[in-house]
Formats: structure tokens, sequence, C-alpha cells
């Protein structure tokens, strides 16, 4: 027989010679496939690679970015990570991050400067969130209808929403923005350098959260068991339908505060450029930690690095800023095709 | 605007997401889930657009973009088939490595190039009828290939053998390789066959996109609502061309939706969210609907 706490790790990392052997293959496939592109594209493949390192941690700027960042993105990946978990696919954290933004925005707007803003502004990003995630759950427990491509078209309903506040409800002068949100709410910095906020301190606790919801909880049970067997879970007395419901709330208000982030910690306004796709990024934030939560900050951090350092890209080398996504990309396919990183299902 | 016009331009619209839809099909029928599919029209878009902007002929551009899913498609095949992974997550993967990449290449290229919109072909006789004429027989060659590729894609899969094997590599792979046949082989063809046809509608989008040139993202969604319409024709490729139809000239219908005065107190934003919008209803009431058996399941055999 086999043991259920054991079933319940979807994914089993054993360290041994042989993975060991595939984690080199795989990074080296990727830093090949990774070179050769850089060098198709009339670029000397060594020199962008300094300057990505440069750029991630060149300065105390840089490294202050890459921790923001990480925060950002330690919020999209548990958004991805928990309802992977279940073996659910929650591909709508970009929608569910703006969704959080703009409640963020606008609760950050309309209380003004009353003394604790800033947490009524970040629960109001989990809320936004956590509605926006409930879309594609309700859809899934009581239509039967497919979470993942419905979580994948509340991201583009969400940039209209998100274009409505910015030019309709709360339009700055210039409209390419909203109005900035009350002092009171804006997350107080912590470290000058690069803007470091303390949204990075509120993630690492709610990635200890989540960790403590997921293994230590009646619910959280029922998350993981879900994952082996949604039956599993039914026998073991949890509603599936108030399961689903609970796995994406949770994410999405994740993803939602990861939003609030965004616009609180910077400068105050909602604008479309906020985000060169953390929701999606955040996917694979939750592969590389092996979708375990005290691992999301980690590889939340490094993906950030990696990003940050792009940013080089373009006054060194002249490539653009989207490279470091390609770069991302590229690793996490290597490291799937090579089975270092695996998914398994549950009743396989 | 007016209803012949709506018409026209809905049907142009058609084209890209119908080619979409039966590489999708193709692809599921088989047993692989090509979640992927955005971005193998981005690919194919960019592919095109980077063919037409080198040579300057239409032809290669669309030479180009099918080479592109082709090669796309062996790469997923290699990861999804051989390498059984998972194929939502290496869905996702894909669509963000497609964005990286072709918005990446195509500045480092500098291509910028204006492309030259598909050349109408009127067709003699036929194009005179009242508006079904100018809408249908008076288009761009895509729309053609879109139109005839319905009844094709269906014979492919109902007549042909490995059509046949296909549709039992979807629903009971382990039936198909007792009888001697090769699942892997099989769902190669369908994998490959599904991004190359996405590549095509790609090319389509470039080819007759008003501005003419590549733009980051310029699939913006299509993928994805095509993975909504698949699950609306229940892998059916004439179901499919219908439900492109509809969905071509509900977004011909927003260009108009200014000029309507029932329509101009409504948010442009709303009208803009309206094809995602109708494509999650549409999941969302197609509770009957379902995937093959066995597609997204990798083959565990040989």
């Amino acid at each position: 027989m086999h043991n259920l706490e054991d079933e319940l790790t979807p994914v089993v990392p054993q360290i041994s010679a042989a993975s060991v052997r595939r984690l080199v293959l795989s990074v080296a496939s990727a830093l090949a496939v990774v070179l050769a592109l850089i060098a198709v594209m009339g670029v000397n493949p060594f020199a962008a690679l300094a300057s990505l390192f440069h750029g991630a941690v060149g300065t105390p700027f840089t490294i202050g970015q890459t921790i923001v960042i990480g925060a950002v993105l330690t919020m999209t990946g548990l958004a991805a990570a928990i309802p992977f978990t279940a073996r659910m696919f929650n591909v709508g954290g970009e929608g569910q991050m703006f969704a959080g933004a703009s409640a963020a925005l606008t609760a950050g707007v309309l209380m003004g400067d009353v003394p604790g803003a800033m947490w009524f502004a970040l629960f109001a990003g989990a809320i936004g969130g956590a509605l926006w995630g409930l879309v594609p759950a309700v859809i899934r427990a009581f239509l039967g209808g497919s979470e993942m491509i419905v979580s994948l078209l509340t991201n583009f309903v969400a940039v209209y929403v998100t274009d409505l506040v910015i030019r309709e409800i709360f339009p700055n002068t210039n409209g390419q923005a909203t109005v900035p949100v009350a002092d009171a709410a804006r997350l107080p910095r912590i470290w000058s350098q690069g803007g470091v906020h303390i949204g990075v301190i509120v993630a690492l606790v709610l990635a200890v959260a989540v960790w403590i919801i997921l293994s230590h909880t009646r619910w959280g049970f029922a998350i993981r068991a879900t994952g082996f067997n949604p039956r599993t879970a039914e026998l073991a007395g949890f509603s599936e339908k108030l399961t689903t419901m609970l796995i994406f709330s949770l994410a999405g208000a994740a993803a939602g505060v990861g939003g609030a982030f965004l616009v609180l910690g910077g400068s105050g306004e909602l604008s479309h450029g906020l985000s060169p796709g953390y929701g999606f990024i955040g996917v694979m934030v939750a592969l590389f930690a092996g979708l375990r939560p005290l691992w999301v900050p980690v590889a939340a951090v490094l993906t950030a690095g990696l990003l940050v350092g792009s940013n080089r890209l373009q006054i060194d080398v002249g490539l653009p800023v989207s490279m470091g996504v390609v770069v991302l990309s590229v690793i996490v396919l290597a490291l799937l095709a090579t089975r270092v990183i695996v998914l398994k299902r549950g009743d396989a | 605007m007016n209803t012949t016009t709506l018409i026209i331009v809905g049907v142009q619209l058609m084209a890209p997401l119908a080619l979409a839809i039966y590489g999708e099909i193709l692809a599921e029928r088989s047993g692989v889930l090509n979640v992927g599919l955005e971005g193998s029209i981005l690919f194919g878009a960019f592919g095109a657009a980077v063919g037409y902007s080198t040579t300057g002929s239409q032809g290669i551009g669309v030479a180009t973009a099918v080479a592109v899913g082709v090669a796309l498609g062996g790469l997923l095949a290699f990861l999804y088939v051989y390498r059984r992974v998972d194929q939502i997550v290496g869905g996702i993967v894909i669509n963000l490595l497609a964005l990286g990449l072709t918005t990446t290449m195509w500045v480092a290229w500098q291509g910028d190039r204006s492309v030259e919109n598909a050349p109408r072909l009127r067709i003699p006789l036929l194009s005179d009828i009242p508006v079904i004429g100018p809408s249908v027989f008076n288009q761009n060659i895509f729309v053609y290939l879109a139109i005839i590729a319905a009844p094709c894609t269906y014979l492919i899969l109902k007549r042909t053998r490995w059509g046949v094997r296909a549709v039992a590599a979807g629903e009971a792979p382990g039936a198909l390789a007792a009888a001697g046949a090769s699942v892997h082989g099989t769902r190669t063809i369908g994998m490959v066959a599904g991004t190359t046809l996405a590549a095509l509608g790609g090319a389509a989008l470039l080819l007759t996109s008003s501005s003419g040139v590549f733009v980051t993202n310029m699939s913006a969604g299509l993928g994805f609502i095509a993975l909504a319409l698949v699950v609306l024709s229940r892998g059916n490729p004439l179901l499919g061309l219908a439900a492109a139809v509809t969905f071509g000239l509900l977004q011909a219908l927003q260009y108009q939706a200014q000029v309507m005065p029932w329509l101009s107190a409504v948010p442009i934003q709303v009208i803009l969210a309206m094809p995602y919008l109708v494509a999650i209803g549409v999941v969302a009431l197609n509770r009957t609907a379902r995937y093959p058996a066995a597609t997204g399941v990798p083959w565990e055999g040989r």
C-alpha cells in the first residue's frame, strides 16, 4: 500500500547521482540553446551573458530592484503553486494580479490619508484577486468547464477592466495612468536602494502562511488530497466544489496582493506598464520551487534577478528586455525535458 | 459600415481563427493538447514577417511560416510525446517563449518593413451574387483555404488511415498499440499538423492585418479563444468553421460599435472584452463537451 502522505507530495525531487546528471544536462542544454539564439541575433553571446550578470547584481540599486520584483513573483508564484498542488491549473495569475492592483488602487484613492490605509489597500488587493480567481473556480466546480482555458481568458478581460479604471474611473491628466493613492496607503520603504518596501516582508510571511495552510491544516490536506485524486478528497469528507473555490480564492488573493505591491510599492499609480507578465512568470517560479511554498521566495528572487539583469542587455549589447523571458522559458523547457521538474498526475 | 461590409470583414477575420481551430482539433483528436496554440500562431506570424521582409514575397512569407510551424511541432512532439512533459505546463511556457523570442528577434533584426496585404482573388460569376458574393467569393486566399480546409480536415479524420489511427490514439491508445500501430508516431503527426495549421493562421493574421507589420503579441489571445472554440465544436472541423465565422462576425462588430447609437453608451473596454467574455461563456456552458479520453495524457508505452 502507498502511504497517502507520501503520495500527496506531487513533486518528488530525489537527490541522487542520476538527478544531478540530469540537472547538469538540462542547464548545459539550456545554456547552449540560449547562446545559440543570442548568436543568431548577431550579438556576442558571452558579452550578453556577462551583461546579464552585471545587470542583476551589479549595483545596490539592481539588487534592491531584484528584491522588490522577487516579492511580486513570490505572490504570483504562490498563485500558480497552490492550484498545481491540487492538479488544477491557474493560468490567470496575470489577470488576478491586475484585478488586485485595480482594487488596491481604488481602496488607496478612496480611503484618503487615514492611518493603516496601507493594510486596507493590501486587503482590497487580495479580495480583488480572489474574486477574479473565483471565476474559473465556479465554472469548473459548478459547470464542469476547463479552469485552465477560463483562467487564461480572464487575463484578457482583466486588461480591459484595468483600462477602464485607468481611462474612465481614476484617470490622471495625461490619461496613461491613474491618480496616485493617498500617502498612507503606500508601502513604507525599508531600504532606499531600488525602493525595497515592506511588501517584501509581507510576501515572506504569506509564503510561510501558505506553507502552514497547505501542510498543517484540514483544508490544506483537502487541497493536497484533491491533487492525489478528487475522489479521495470527497471520500475524506471534503466537498470538491468548496475545495476548488478555496484553492482559487487563495491563489487569486496571492496574485492580487502581488498586484497591490506593484501599485502601492511603486509610484502609487496604476498603469498598463506595471507588469511585463509577472503573472505568467509566476507559473515558472512555482515550477522552479517544485511547488513548495517555502521555496517560492527563493525561486522568485532568482527569477527576478534574471529579469532585472536583462534590463542591462539593452544598454550593453542592444538586446531588448524580453530576452530575459526567453532565457527563463528555455531553462524551464530544458528542466521539463530532462525530467528534473516532474509533475505527476494524481491518478497515474 | 453596412451589413455587407460587416460580413466581408467578419469572414476575413475568420480565417486565422479557423486555421488554428483545425490545427488544435487534429492535435487533440490524436491525444495531444496544444495549450501553446497562442504561441504557435505568434511564431507563424513572425515567420511570415521575417520571410516577407527578407524577400518581399508573400509566398515565401507563407512558406517560412509553415517551416516555423513544422519545426515547432517537432519540438513540441519531442517534449510532449517522447519526453512526456506535462502538456499544460509545457504549453504555458511555449506561449511565454513565443512572446519573448518573437519580440526580441524582431527588435534585434530591426525588421519593420510593411507587408502588402494578401490580394483578393475574385471568383467570376459567384462574386456577383449579392451579399454572399463579395463576402465569400471576393476574398484573400486564406479565406478560401480556411473554408476548403474544414471538409478536408473532417475527411482526414474520418476517411484516412492516419485519421482513424489519430482518433484511436486520442480515445484508446492501448488499443492502437495493440493493433500494431505507433501511438507516438500518430501523435507526432497530429502535433506537427496542429502547429503548422496554427502557424499558417499566424501568416494569415499578418498578411491580412491592417497595420501590415509584425506587432508584439499580435495574436492577442486568438489562440486561447480557439482553444475555447474547439471545446464548442467538439472536435468537429465543420462546427469549428461555423464557430470561427461567428467569432469573426463578433469581432467585426467591434469596429462598428462606436457608430451604433444603442451601443454608444457602453464603454469601449466592455466591447473590446466581448470576445473573451463570450469565449468564457462558451466553455462554461458546454459541460457535455469533453476531450478525447486520452488527450493530454502521455502514452507510456512504445
